[in-house]
């Protein structure tokens, strides 16, 4: 069986929308000869965080699945005090490196933990499901330092889609140059709708060669 | 014990408040300045107020009764909706509730007889960008599909199952109308021609199989399993 490491931010114990896709994927790629070892956060950091939980999800998974946990990183105190001193909107401007998604801080953070799971398990292929969009930016380091193959599954678009919101325009310039830099990298960007893969290739960000559309199941 | 309606109308997940036509958030000058949202969809018709304006055709008009009709929403819904069901006077045919573990959320979409499928809009920046998660549950159900859309990805995907009707938001008669018709015709409700073999195709069995043919192509595994 081939390891794969499956960067998944949002894992059950979370629940909602953005973590079916990979609960059942890991729930059937055995079938077709992969294990995935799924690095995500913690419980606790997802109680933390109040994001909503469904324990059922867990029940999903097939027996024995290795999946790692990592604290989250997500500043939620301090972004608490500066929404209590009304402070957050000139942090989320002026820093906005630390605040423009709450998991920022963890592909850094949890860079050298990855690298020792690809070490350990002779893993080949990181897969990585964004949002968060951060997720991209472990994928594009571990192709860098351990010239493994990456696979970019884009769950939602980033920067093309009005579900974000950016301090200024400026910014969403800058998540514009991001996107240039990080997910042209990418060995193979996935892509959920026809739409978005078309614009995608039309902005330069991938080719019809380099991405595929794979749509949700059920 | 409380008498079912005659017709369930069912919503689960995030529903944002929008009322009326999509009014442009463009600033100008302030979006270098101030919170920047590129609205390359219209996101105002992603919304229930249509269903629920169609809804208040239906009871002004005095075409349904108390418990002939209910719309059942439950998920991340702004609470805005059940003012406006106030407001409009439909309140005895809204129900609507918080968040439900994906277990219970399919439980209560089982007892639904029509799944609601609101859409973004296209704009002058393109069409829109998502296909909800829901959507291939709802095939998955293979219950009748009433989606509030114009030409997008989803309606492309859910038209092929047969279980699709769709109206442009802003013809409430015709949704109200088609309402109507369900609610009195439940041989209507039955009538719908399921394609099975093109629903099969988004099992999530088959939809991994392809994002393992991604990695068999990129690590060189074609044919090992």
């Amino acid at each position: 069986m081939e390891k794969i490491l499956f960067v998944a931010y949002q894992f059950p114990p979370r629940g909602g929308a953005g973590v079916q896709r990979s609960v059942k994927l890991v729930s059937h790629l055995r079938e077709f000869g992969y294990e995935p070892i799924v690095l995500t956060v913690r419980e606790e950091d997802v109680v933390k965080g109040g994001y909503p939980r469904d324990e059922s999800l867990l029940l999903k998974l097939p027996e024995g699945i290795k999946i790692v946990r990592t604290p989250s990183y997500e500043p939620i105190d301090l972004i608490n005090k500066l929404v209590r001193w009304r402070l957050f909107r000139a942090a989320w401007f002026f820093c906005y490196g630390r605040f423009w998604e709450r998991s920022a801080a963890w592909p850094s953070k949890v860079l050298p933990e990855a690298e020792k799971l690809i070490r350990e398990h002779n893993i080949r292929l990181v897969y990585t499901t964004s949002g968060p969009f951060s997720s991209l930016q472990l994928g594009l380091a571990l192709k860098k330092s351990m010239g493994v193959k990456w696979v970019a599954d884009l769950r939602d678009p980033y920067t093309d889609a009005y579900a974000w919101d950016f301090p200024s325009k400026w910014h969403w310039l800058l998540q514009r140059k991001f996107e240039n830099k990080t997910i042209p990298e990418a060995d193979k960007v996935i892509l959920n709708t026809p739409e978005v893969q078309k614009l995608f290739i039309a902005r330069g960000l991938t080719t019809s060669a380099k991405s595929v559309c794979i749509t949700n199941g059920y | 014990m409380a008498t079912r309606s005659k017709l369930v109308i069912g919503y689960s997940g995030s529903l944002a408040f929008y009322e009326g036509a999509y009014k442009s958030r463009r600033n100008g000058w302030k979006d270098w300045f101030w919170t920047y949202n590129h609205y390359s969809t219209d996101p105002a018709t992603r919304s229930a107020s249509f269903l629920f304006r169609a809804v208040s055709l239906l009871v002004k008009s005095g075409r349904i009764q108390k418990g002939d009709l209910l719309i059942d929403l439950w998920g991340n819904i702004a609470p805005d909706y059940i003012a406006q069901a106030a407001q409009l006077g439909i309140s005895d045919f809204i129900r609507i509730d918080g968040y439900l573990s994906k277990e219970h959320s399919l439980k209560r979409g089982e007892e639904c007889d029509v799944l609601f499928l609101p859409m973004e809009s296209p704009t002058a920046l393109g069409k829109p960008l998502f296909i909800p998660g829901k959507a291939f549950e709802y095939m998955q159900a293979r219950k009748p599909i009433l989606a509030l859309s114009y030409d997008c990805d989803c309606v492309d995907v859910l038209k092929p199952s047969g279980l699709l009707t769709v109206f442009p938001p802003d013809k409430p008669d015709a949704i109200a109308d088609w309402i109507e018709s369900m609610i009195r015709d439940e041989a209507k409700r039955n009538s719908y021609k399921v394609d099975e073999s093109y629903i099969a195709r988004y099992s999530f069995r088959n939809i991994t199989a392809q994002v393992a043919g991604v990695f068999d192509e990129l690590l060189n595994r074609k044919g090992e399993h």
